[in-house]
């Protein structure tokens, strides 16, 4: 439930718009002439904010599908994002989501036609080559389904285009209207996990690591690709212990000869968002132990970071073949 | 400490006796009351003497306080509203400037207690009130300057409905303006609660670092070193509460690699036994 939902006039009467207020009746709708006037604005305290965030409903200008940093994708050389939506509903307190913007509200851009735009746009610019778009880049793919239909609408545009995948990244186990329809094996659903010790601590109104597993079992049944991503991996007492259990428990549950793809990489941000992470966390342990900055990055000391990865990849590597696993090259962030 | 600014002595008597405020300044300028973690301004009329009564007792507060709390900023008085009943008490969730078209849109943290409309601030009176908004002259004045000082979950305007399509502004005397503020003393109290506990949570935030305030006296430290100094010691104390640092007579660079040491030997945290998810 949104208590507070600004609505940019440009959308007012978009039918997407019309259709979201019309499942919140009780909200408060409020006028605004742009996004920004709200969600830009200085003086806004994200962690206040964060406590009870309200909904934008806005247009999207311009570009809307990018390249991804260096370093980012599951096997195809071209890769892209695309944000429909900014920040997410929940609150891990890894994420650079919570340093990227000023605000903690989120803004969902109803205009998904102009995203379709972008993205056919890409794919005939790379006339027939594989390319990958992420759309859980700056939220969550998947936790607001029931609201956005994000994933309702958007799969179709992949059915018959078999050269360009769709990740839809992942923590959430909104899964029926993928459960509903047939698969493509052209869109991955990739769960993002963390070990359960990790997950209890730094990780807020996220399904509990047992039912995001379900949800990725069903999904696996049911036919459609399924992602695994260990990222950020976090150095920790006992961590070795903590991340043999996690893959215990995952390998146990799914199909690891089905996985599509398997990620992973230790924690990282970039330096200025860490600064802000520091600062508006600054009683967090994750912050304060083992970092240091290489090339405008921040990440474990060389290494803590071998350690956490060599020994994650090995016991990773006991169930998927190398060549379905992408370790992060450490250049990009953590989600 | 609760900033309340409110334009009118009518609106501000009943609050001064209900909230047992005194007189704590009578310098020029303006009269400031305080009691109990509430203090309160008296602006007098429209946005230039609104922003001015929150600058003042801004800049008051901070040359009385030595280490000054959080403030929870309220502006609270009537409004005009043509489909208001008269005595609705109201938050304001955009405000705008009728003059320059801009608007701020204060956040809510916390349930709103009271309905909520967009507020238009006007630089004169005027007989006809406009659908929708509700009408003032302080409130843009009041948001732009206190939004200096704090941030738009902490700065409110809590409005009561004086005038609307049956009853106009020109029947209004202060007897009147004292009323309805009297009859809304419930909502206003229901928001300096909510001031309390936001003002609550935010000094949990402030960080104690004892380790920083005792080392910061044995050297002397550049002002880099000093954020590096106090980055360093929180970050110890987090991972290390116990943590005490051993070495006397040492430089400030002596310090500084002393600490790093030490932080580097610290052991991984164990977050199964973190205090607060909130943290």
């Amino acid at each position: 439930m949104f208590e507070l939902i600004y609505v940019e006039d440009a959308v007012r009467e978009h039918p997407r718009t019309q259709s979201i207020l019309s499942r919140y009746p009780r909200s408060r709708i409020i006028p605004c002439s742009r996004y920004g006037e709200v969600f830009n604005r200085n003086a806004q305290d994200f962690r206040l904010q964060k406590q009870r965030p309200a909904l934008i409903l806005a247009e999207k200008h311009g570009e809307t599908v990018l390249e991804t940093p260096r370093g980012y994708g599951i096997g195809t050389d071209r890769n892209y994002y695309f944000s429909h939506l900014l920040n997410c509903v929940y609150d891990c307190r890894y994420c650079f989501l919570q340093g990227m913007y000023r605000s903690a509200h989120l803004v969902l851009f109803v205009n998904y036609e102009l995203f379709f735009e972008g993205l056919e746009k890409i794919i005939e610019e790379n006339s027939g080559e594989e390319c990958t778009f992420f759309s859980g880049y700056d939220c969550d793919s998947l936790a607001l389904e029931p609201l956005t239909h994000f994933a309702e609408e958007f799969i179709p545009f992949f059915e018959g285009r078999s050269e360009s995948f769709l990740e839809l990244r992942t923590k959430s186990t909104k899964i029926d209207s993928l459960l509903k329809r047939e698969p493509l094996s052209n869109v991955v659903i990739a769960f993002s996990l963390s070990n359960e010790v990790v997950g209890e601590a730094l990780e807020e109104d996220v399904p509990r690591l047992e039912r995001r597993l379900d949800a990725a079992r069903k999904l696996q049944e049911k036919g459609w690709p399924v992602g695994l991503r260990f990222d950020p991996l976090i150095y920790s007492d006992q961590w070795q212990q903590h991340y043999e259990q996690l893959f215990e428990k995952v390998f146990s549950t799914i199909r690891a000869d089905q996985v599509h793809s398997v990620s992973l990489g230790s924690f990282r941000l970039p330096k200025s968002t860490y600064k802000k992470l520091d600062r508006l966390f600054p009683e967090n342990p994750l912050f304060a132990f083992g970092l240091e900055e290489r090339d405008g990055l921040v990440s474990y000391q060389d290494r803590l970071q071998e350690e956490l990865e060599s020994f994650c990849e090995e016991k990773i590597l006991e169930h998927i073949s190398r060549a379905r696993f992408f370790p992060c090259d450490g250049k990009s962030r953590s989600e | 400490m609760i900033h309340l600014v409110v334009a009118l002595a009518p609106e501000a008597r009943p609050l001064i006796e209900h909230l047992k405020l005194k007189v704590v300044s009578t310098s020029p300028g303006y009269r400031i009351y305080e009691g109990d973690g509430v203090r309160l301004v008296q602006s007098g009329i429209g946005k230039v003497a609104s922003g001015g009564a929150c600058a003042w007792l801004a800049g008051w507060a901070q040359r009385t306080e030595e280490d000054p709390d959080p403030c929870f900023w309220l502006n609270a008085g009537i409004a005009g509203r043509k489909e208001s009943e008269l005595g609705e008490a109201f938050l304001a969730h955009k405000i705008v400037d009728s003059a320059t078209q801009r608007s701020f849109y204060p956040s809510f943290p916390f349930e709103i207690p009271l309905p909520s409309y967009e507020l238009l601030s006007v630089d004169s009176p005027s007989e006809n009130l406009p659908d929708r908004f509700a009408v003032d002259m302080e409130a843009f004045g009041f948001f732009s300057v206190a939004s200096r000082f704090q941030t738009a979950e902490c700065i409110h305007s809590l409005k009561v409905v004086s005038d609307n399509a049956e009853s106009s502004a020109d029947q209004l005397t202060p007897q009147r303006i004292e009323e309805l503020v009297q009859q809304n003393l419930n909502a206003i109290d229901g928001c300096i609660e909510i001031g309390r506990e936001v003002i609550t949570y935010l000094n949990q935030r402030i960080e104690a670092n004892p380790l920083y305030h005792s080392l910061i006296e044995k050297a002397h430290f550049t002002v880099s070193e000093k954020r590096r100094l106090k980055t360093l010691t929180r970050h110890l104390l987090v991972l290390s509460p116990e943590f005490q640092f051993q070495g006397e007579d040492l430089k400030s660079k002596k310090i500084i690699a002393s600490l790093e040491e030490s932080l580097a030997s610290v052991a991984a945290p164990d977050y199964a036994q973190l205090d607060s998810k909130v943290g």
